[in-house]
């Protein structure tokens, strides 16, 4: 019988298998977190250091620039004739390329010099710049940072002013090129892919490795990591999307004089390279743990679910009804007992069923052996009953016939008797009548004489079978009396001929009959007596006509003998003879050799009872197979007469 | 303003990621490019190769494309700044370049009239803006960008030099190449003359074969030193140049160093060639699908005063030692 469903072995295997899993992925997931966690956080630190860095490097650039600057703002300065000052800024020019223009402006907020990489210089234009907000924020803070600004929309610039030492101080202003942070920027690397960038606070890109994105006036605002930093609050952007849409881990750091913020970023990608290895790893772990598991879960429910399905498939076979089936489990637990204790209820129920079908066996023969004799039984009672009901039948035939038999006899004799008057009439005529006619009448009144006499003899043994026809038919035992046996021997014996002739047409045999008239007249039952008789010639005819081979002349021979007190009659054919197996049995009532409808089986039993019983005689038989066979029945001559006249 | 948006296009995103792979900051080997070599057709200005070819170059090697490896550059030659390329921009159209570098106005104007897909990129233009090559720098709106240099400005700048190197003199002159004048440089060489109160003859000559009797009439005219407008001519014939100038004794203020070639007395600008060297780092940007608005165009930030004392020498003047001082670099 299958069940649906998953079989015992694969739900340990699974049990199994789910449970190192579990705990792989567990013990996996807790470290890959706090791999995770602290990768973050290193990189984040290792950012944020750069960060500063940066952020200190990029200062320390503007620093030095105002430092060079610094260099034209001395006191004395303001008294240095013209020539001089514009070389200074011819020098500070080529000290600082990040410095594209250079002004000298006085105490007055007049434009005294200035000096332009691109532009012709300009000296004493007297451009007043008093109300410019670059010579008003060098003089009220001494150095002053302009906003970030794009020339053409471009290239990102910022003014730095410096007012000069002393009273009523000038300031030089100076145009610096932000382009060349470029490349304090590019200098910072984290990793492998980790970059910088500088905006400022409203957002807009001052500085990049890629310096079209600079030159394009970048906005970037709107990444949320800048946008996190330009708030400034505590709460930073770490993980974020990097311009170019990269997740990246990020850091900043302000620079407060500028008004600046640099960034670090690093590909979240690469920062977290580690952990990606560590998951692997852990990944690498889980499936080999879970292929250990399955291999090893696999072998444990095998070892445990072998023996089931031994016991399992014991018990399938022994359900399929092979008792013999006992089931191999070597182990000695709780299974190994079970299994014991399965073949111990096996070899019971084989025992048991063997007594079983040993009764039932002796029970069907004997069944059957009856069934067999109560369907003979029933057959020869069917057979009895026909032979009665055709005993009726000959009875009535027999009567009927006898009275137009009576008439044929009477009227035959009485023809002749006739013919005697005829042979007188004739006589008495004389010479009256012509001597050629007179031969003539004599010759045809002599052949009927002969016809009649024929039908004479005939007539009579008509009558005798149908006398003997009627006596056999008769109901009940009749009446015992005396009577002459020979007579009746030959009665019977010519009955039972004219049977076995009527039966087989072609049949004949040579008779012989050795009669003792010494036997005489015997008291008997002659009704049943006849039956007995008829049953043994009936017999011999029955057992020669088997034997019927080639060159083989049936011979029957019929004896009566007289003895001082007894009578004793013999009938020997040369026939089949009787087997030894048969011999024993054939006074047995419904014993019969012949096939089945042509014997009661009741003849020769019925013949023992009615010589041993009512005759108080005796019935013997002597044999040799397949030569002859002869019955002998002796009977006494008074005893038995007075016995049963008593 | 915020016309950069990162959320929204990825298009935009990975353009700037190849930019910024391609960028110089993040120098990866780019070494590992498609298997198809990279063709640009390159138009050199002038009939020989000079060394903005080969800072090109350097830069395209620079960027992983090594010629005969993986770059194929298709070299023709603008003989004058009137040469008709449209036939050669045909040719690069149907060739399928990914790039044409053209650092002439005319050749840039060419290719844009062959192509509105292919990226057209300069080595050098005397003012991108002036010139009308783009409308913006920041954001070139065509398929036009590449490296500008100030040319104009500069002109005033140099004649200021030119004239504060002979302090005692007053006239002075520049001189253009009569078919083709620079109009710009013309321009502002002719506004500085006022403020610097001097004189300056703007003289249109035959190049070369004007030269030696334009020269010669100059200096009858008591022109002091002049100030050559640089184009392809001049450029191509800075050696005959010299020779003139050295044989009638003319200083000459050049526009940059490539002009010194023992002749020319000075020269102040940008380093071209380095421009050239940037320009290849557009060229692969824009060639790997990075849109030209995403690559603004690009100024020198380093100018480059130089004297070639040889020259001097061979001209037998004197340079006054306040100019000597402010030279970034003597060539002796």
């Amino acid at each position: 019988m299958t069940r649906r469903g998953l079989s015992l072995g694969q739900r340990l295997t699974l049990a199994f298998l789910g449970l190192v899993a579990a705990v792989l992925l567990v013990n996996g997931s807790i470290s890959i977190w706090f791999t995770y966690r602290d990768a973050t956080e290193a990189a984040v630190r290792v950012e944020q250091e750069k960060a500063d860095a940066a952020a200190d490097r990029v200062a320390q650039f503007i620093a030095e620039l105002e430092q060079q600057i610094g260099w034209t703002t001395r006191p004395d300065w303001a008294r240095v004739p013209m020539q001089q000052r514009r070389y200074d800024f011819i020098r500070l020019l080529r000290q600082v390329p990040a410095i594209t223009e250079l002004r000298y402006v006085d105490g007055d907020g007049r434009e005294r010099l200035r000096l332009s990489r691109l532009e012709p210089d300009a000296v004493d234009s007297g451009v007043d710049l008093s109300a410019d907000p670059r010579f008003r924020g060098a003089r009220e803070s001494r150095v002053w940072y302009g906003p970030v600004t794009f020339r053409q929309g471009s290239e990102p610039y910022m003014t730095v002013a410096v007012a000069h030492v002393g009273r009523d101080p000038g300031a030089t202003i100076a145009d610096v090129n932000l382009k060349l942070i470029w490349e304090v920027i590019t200098a910072i690397r984290v990793g492998g892919m980790g970059y910088a960038f500088v905006t400022d606070t409203s957002g807009r890109l001052i500085a990049h490795p890629d310096i079209s994105l600079v030159l394009r006036e970048t906005d970037l605002s709107r990444l949320p990591q800048v946008a996190g930093a330009i708030a400034g609050g505590d709460e930073r952007v770490r993980s974020a999307r990097g311009i170019d849409g990269r997740a990246v881990l990020s850091a900043s750091a302000p620079i407060p004089r500028l008004g600046w913020i640099v960034f670090v970023e690093q590909p979240t990608a690469e920062a977290l390279a580690p952990v990606y290895a560590a998951a692997y790893q852990t990944l690498a772990l889980l499936g080999l743990g879970v292929v250990l598991a399955l291999l090893v879960g696999v072998v444990l429910a095998r070892r445990l679910t072998d023996p089931i399905r031994a016991l399992q498939a014991g018990a399938e076979r022994l359900g399929r009804g092979d008792l013999a089936q006992r089931i191999a489990v070597a182990s000695a637990d709780e299974i190994g007992t079970l299994a014991l204790r399965f073949n111990e209820m096996a070899s019971r129920i084989q025992e048991a069923q063997e007594t079983l079908e040993a009764k039932v066996a002796d029970r069907t023969r004997e069944l059957a052996q009856s069934l067999e004799e109560l369907s003979a039984a029933q057959d020869r009672l069917v057979q009895t009953e026909k032979l009665a009901s055709l005993g009726q039948l000959t009875a009535g035939i027999a009567h009927e016939i006898k009275n137009p038999l009576n008439f044929v006899n009477n009227f035959a004799e009485l023809s002749i008797e006739l013919l005697a008057e005829l042979r007188e009439a004739m006589e008495r005529a004389g010479a009256a009548l012509d001597p050629a006619l007179r031969a003539e009448v004599e010759e045809l009144c002599g052949m009927l004489r002969d016809n009649l006499a024929k039908v004479t003899a005939h007539g009579r043994r008509a009558d005798s079978i149908v006398r003997n026809m009627l006596a056999h038919s008769r109901e009940g035992k009749g009446e015992r009396r005396r009577v002459e046996l020979n007579d009746l021997l030959e009665e019977t014996l010519n009955l039972a001929w004219h049977g076995a002739r009527a039966e087989r047409p072609g049949f004949n045999v040579t008779i012989e009959k050795r009669l003792d008239p010494g036997v005489g007249q015997l008291d008997l039952f002659p009704q049943e007596f006849t039956r007995v008789l008829l049953n043994l010639f009936g017999n011999a005819f029955h057992a020669m006509q088997q034997k019927e081979a080639s060159g083989f002349q049936p011979y029957l021979l019929v004896t009566t003998q007289a003895t001082p007190g007894e009578v004793m009659v013999t009938v020997r054919d040369n026939g089949t003879g009787i087997p030894d197996a048969v011999r024993g049995h054939i006074f047995e009532p419904f014993f019969t050799t012949k096939p089945a409808g042509q014997g009661t089986g009741l003849g020769l039993s019925l013949s023992h009872d009615i010589v041993v019983q009512q005759h108080g005689g005796r019935i013997d038989v002597a044999t040799e197979p397949g030569a002859w066979t002869e019955f002998t029945i002796t009977l006494p001559r008074e005893s038995l007469a007075t016995e049963r006249a008593a | 303003m915020a016309e950069f948006n990162p959320e929204t296009c990825f298009a935009t995103r990975r353009a700037v990621l190849a930019g910024l792979t391609a960028a110089p900051a993040l120098t990866q080997p780019a070494g590992a490019q498609s298997l198809r070599p990279l063709r640009i057709g390159y138009i050199v200005n002038g009939p020989e190769r000079t060394i903005f070819e080969e800072k090109f170059e350097l830069g395209m090697r620079e960027s992983g494309y090594v010629l005969g490896r993986n770059l194929i550059i298709d070299y023709r030659h603008q003989l004058r700044p009137d040469h008709d390329l449209s036939t050669v921009m045909r040719d690069f159209v149907a060739a399928r370049v990914d790039a044409i570098v053209a650092s002439t106005r005319g050749g840039v104007l060419a290719a844009r009239a062959a192509t509105s897909s292919i990226p057209i990129i300069f080595g050098a233009t005397r003012d991108a803006i002036q010139d009308g090559l783009v409308q913006s720098l920041a954001r070139p709106e065509a398929n036009v960008t590449g490296q500008s240099f100030h040319a104009g400005e500069l002109s005033a700048k140099r004649v200021q030099l030119m004239r504060e190197a002979f302090p005692d003199d007053r006239k002075f002159a520049a001189i253009f190449n009569v078919y083709y004048p620079s109009t710009i440089q013309i321009e502002e060489a002719s506004r500085a003359q006022s403020a610097l109160g001097i004189e300056l003859v703007l003289r249109g000559i035959a190049v070369p074969e004007g030269l030696d009797e334009a020269f010669a009439a100059l200096k009858r005219d008591g022109v002091a030193a002049l100030f050559v407008v640089s184009d392809v001519s001049t450029i191509t014939n800075r050696v005959r140049l010299g020779e003139v100038a050295v044989r009638h004794r003319m200083p000459m203020m050049m526009s940059n160093k490539r002009y010194l070639t023992g002749g020319g007395l000075m020269s102040y600008g940008p380093d071209i060639s380095e421009g050239f060297r940037r320009a290849a780092r557009q060229v692969v940007r824009a060639a790997n699908g990075t849109p030209i608005s995403y690559l603004p165009v690009e100024n020198p930030t380093h100018f480059e005063f130089v004297i070639d004392l040889r020259a001097a020498r061979a001209l037998d003047v004197e340079i006054a030692s306040s100019i000597l001082d402010r030279a970034d670099e003597l060539i002796e």
